[in-house]
C-alpha cells in the first residue's frame, strides 16, 4: 500500500461575500467582502472583535453559507463538496472535539477522518503541551484546551489550515511553542495557513501576507512586507522628530525623556529620509500593530 | 493543436482525480460517523439494558410473590423502553458529533447517511436483544407453567415469536432514533422557538410506526382509532418502512444546510 500523495496547498478567494445574522445587527457580518490567499502562504488575518474574521472563516470552510457572493477553495464552492472540505481543517479557538468522552476519542475521530493525519506528530504536540488525553475536552483548562486545538490542526496536514484565534487561554510559553511548532511544519509540509489573532506582536514574525478585515470589509490585503512599507518608524531627539513629523500622519508617539519614537503613516523618499538621518533620527520598520490600530481606528471614526 | 489535445485531457486527469478523493472522503466520513455514533450509543446502551434487567427483575420477584404475575415483563420494562432510549439518544448523540464531523472535513451528507445507517444499526442490534430477552422470558414461563403471553401486544401474541418480536422492534428502534436525531438537529439549526415548534412535524414518523406496529401503550389504541388493528404483519412492515423514510427524510431536510456552531464547552 502507497502512502497518499501530498496535496497541493489549496488558494482562497471570496468575492463581494455579505452575511447578516439577524434584524438587531448594526451591519452585516460580512459586507461585500472580497479577499484573496495565496496558496502556500502563512496568512494573518487581523481585525478586530466582531470585525468578521470568525464568519469569513467559517465560510471559508463551509461551516455555513454566505447570503450572497461567491467562496471558492481551491477554486470550487466549498459547501457540501467533499474535495474542499477534506482540505480544509479549522480550529476554532479550542477546536471542535467531542466534549463529553476521552480527548483521545476526539484525536482518534480526526484520525480516521483525516487521510495526512500525521499521529507522530499529534502524539509529539500532546507531549509537548501535557494535554491529558484520558481526560474530556470539557474538564481540561482553557489554555489546554486550545493546545487541544493546535494538536488537531497542525496534525492534520490539511492542504488549507485556518487557526481562528487558537492562543486563547494558553501560556506565552505554549504560544511560542506552538508558533514555533507551526513554522516547523509549515516548513516540511508547505500548506496554505490562515492564521487570525489579535496578538500581533507576537505572530506578525511568521506572516507572510496579511488580510485587515473591519465592519465586514476588507481594508487592507498585502504582503507584510508591502504593509511595513506603508509606514516607518523614527527615532531620535525628541525636538529633532517632532520637528521632522510635523504636518505628517502620526500614527504612534513615545516619549522617554529627551528621545522620542514616533511611526508616520506613508513612505519617505530619499531627500526625506537622507534629511532625517542628518537630523540624527533612526529611521526604523513600522510594528504591523501600528499599522493596524491606526487602519482599524480611522475606519470607525 | 497540441494544447488543444492536452488541455482538456489534463482537465479530465485533475477532475478523475479530484472525484476519487471525494469518494474516498465520503466512504471515510460515512465509516467514521457512523462507527462513532454506533458505538456511543451502545457505549451508553449496555447501562441501559443492565438497568432496566434489573427493574424488570426486581418487578418481576415482586409480580410472583404477590401472585400478580399475569404476562410478560420483559415486553413492558425492556423493550417497551428501548425506543424511549433511543429516541433520547438520538438527540444527543448527532448534536454531539455534527460539528466534529464537519470539521474534520466530512459534508453534512455523509453525516445524514451515517446517521442513517446508525438508526439502521441500533435498531437493529437493540431489537435482537429485546427479542432474544423475550424468548429467554418466553423459555423461563414456560417451564415454570406461568402464562407467556403479552398483554398489550398485537403482532405477536409472546416473545416465544421471536422473529416477529425482533422485525417489530427493530422498526421501533430505527425509527425512534431517527426521530430523536430529526428533533434534535431541529433544535440546533432552528433555535429553541422553531426548533419546539417543529416537534410536531418530526414526530410524525413515530406516529406512523405506532399506527403500523400497534404495539405497545400507544400504537393499540392509535391503530383501533383509526381501523387498524386487524392489520398483517405484511402491511405493518410497509408502515414500518414509510415510517423509517419518512423519519430518514426529515433528518435529512433539517440537517443538510445547517449552520455548524463551534462547540463549547
Amino acid at each position: 500500500m502507497t502512502a497518499p500523495t501530498r496535496p497541493e496547498p489549496f488558494g482562497v478567494e471570496l468575492r463581494d461575500v455579505t452575511l447578516s445574522f439577524g434584524k438587531g445587527e448594526k451591519h452585516p457580518a460580512l459586507d461585500g467582502l472580497s479577499l484573496q490567499v495565496r496558496p502556500g502562504t502563512i496568512t494573518g488575518l487581523l481585525g478586530r472583535n466582531g470585525a468578521g474574521k470568525t464568519t469569513a472563516l467559517s465560510l471559508i470552510a463551509a461551516m455555513r453559507r454566505p447570503d450572497a457572493g461567491t467562496v471558492l477553495v481551491d477554486g470550487e464552492d466549498p459547501f457540501e463538496n467533499a474535495w474542499a472540505m477534506a482540505g480544509t481543517q479549522l480550529v476554532r479557538e479550542s477546536g471542535d472535539t467531542i466534549t463529553s468522552t476521552k480527548v483521545a476519542d476526539s484525536l482518534g475521530y480526526y484520525a480516521e477522518m483525516r487521510e495526512h493525519w500525521d499521529a507522530d506528530l499529534a502524539a509529539r504536540l500532546v507531549d509537548l503541551f501535557e494535554v491529558d488525553l484520558r481526560k474530556t475536552p470539557e474538564s481540561l483548562s482553557r489554555g489546554k484546551r486550545s493546545a487541544l486545538g493546535a494538536v488537531i490542526g497542525l496534525a492534520s496536514r490539511a492542504p488549507l489550515t485556518i487557526f481562528d484565534e487558537v492562543y486563547l487561554g494558553m501560556d506565552a510559553p505554549s504560544r511560542y511553542a506552538f508558533y514555533d511548532a507551526l513554522v516547523e511544519d509549515y516548513t516540511e509540509h508547505p500548506r496554505t495557513i490562515i492564521l487570525s489573532s489579535h496578538l500581533i506582536d507576537e505572530v506578525e514574525r511568521i506572516f507572510e501576507d496579511v488580510v485587515i478585515v473591519d465592519k465586514g470589509r476588507v481594508l487592507l490585503a498585502e504582503s507584510v512586507e508591502s504593509v511595513r512599507s506603508r509606514g516607518v518608524s523614527l527615532t531620535g531627539s525628541a525636538a529633532a522628530v517632532e520637528s521632522f513629523v510635523d504636518g505628517r500622519r502620526v500614527l504612534a508617539r513615545q516619549r522617554l525623556g529627551g528621545t522620542a519614537q514616533v511611526t508616520l503613516f506613508g513612505t519617505l523618499d530619499d531627500a526625506e529620509r537622507a534629511a532625517a538621518t542628518e537630523a540624527g533620527i533612526e529611521l526604523g520598520a513600522v510594528p504591523l500593530q501600528d499599522l493596524f490600530v491606526h487602519l482599524t481606528r480611522e475606519e470607525r471614526s | 493543436m497540441t494544447e488543444n489535445l492536452t488541455g482538456p485531457t489534463a482537465l479530465t486527469g485533475r477532475e478523475a482525480q479530484r472525484a476519487a478523493v471525494r469518494r474516498t472522503a465520503e466512504r471515510r466520513s460515512l465509516r467514521t460517523a457512523t462507527w462513532s455514533m454506533s458505538a456511543g450509543t451502545w457505549q451508553i446502551g449496555a447501562w441501559f439494558w443492565v438497568i432496566v434487567l434489573i427493574i424488570a427483575g426486581i418487578i418481576g420477584y415482586v409480580e410472583v410473590r404477590t401472585d400478580i404475575l399475569d404476562g410478560s415483563v420483559i415486553d413492558g420494562v425492556v423493550s417497551g423502553s428501548a425506543k424511549f432510549f433511543l429516541f433520547v439518544m438520538g438527540i444527543i448523540a448527532p448534536i454531539a458529533s455534527v460539528a466534529v464531523h464537519v470539521a474534520a472535513g466530512g459534508t453534512r451528507r455523509s453525516f445524514i447517511r451515517s446517521t442513517w445507517c446508525t438508526a439502521v444499526i441500533l435498531g437493529l442490534t437493540f431489537a435482537l436483544v429485546a427479542a432474544v430477552l423475550g424468548y429467554v422470558e418466553w423459555l423461563v414461563f414456560r417451564a415454570q407453567g406461568w402464562s407467556p403471553e403479552l398483554d398489550r401486544a398485537q403482532l405477536y401474541v409472546d416473545g416465544g415469536q421471536v422473529g416477529t418480536a425482533f422485525l417489530v422492534q427493530a422498526f421501533f428502534c430505527s425509527v425512534y432514533w431517527l426521530s430523536g436525531a430529526a428533533i434534535g438537529m431541529g433544535y440546533y439549526g432552528f433555535g429553541v422557538w422553531r426548533g419546539t415548534f417543529a416537534i410536531p412535524l418530526l414526530l410524525v414518523p413515530v406516529v406512523l410506526v405506532e399506527l403500523a406496529f400497534q404495539s405497545g401503550y400507544f400504537g393499540r389504541p392509535f391503530a383501533q382509532a383509526v381501523g387498524l388493528a386487524d392489520a398483517q404483519v405484511l402491511t405493518a412492515v410497509v408502515g414500518g418502512l414509510v415510517a423509517l423514510a419518512a423519519a430518514a427524510l426529515t433528518f435529512h431536510l433539517v440537517t443538510r444546510s445547517v449552520a455548524i456552531a463551534p462547540v463549547t464547552t
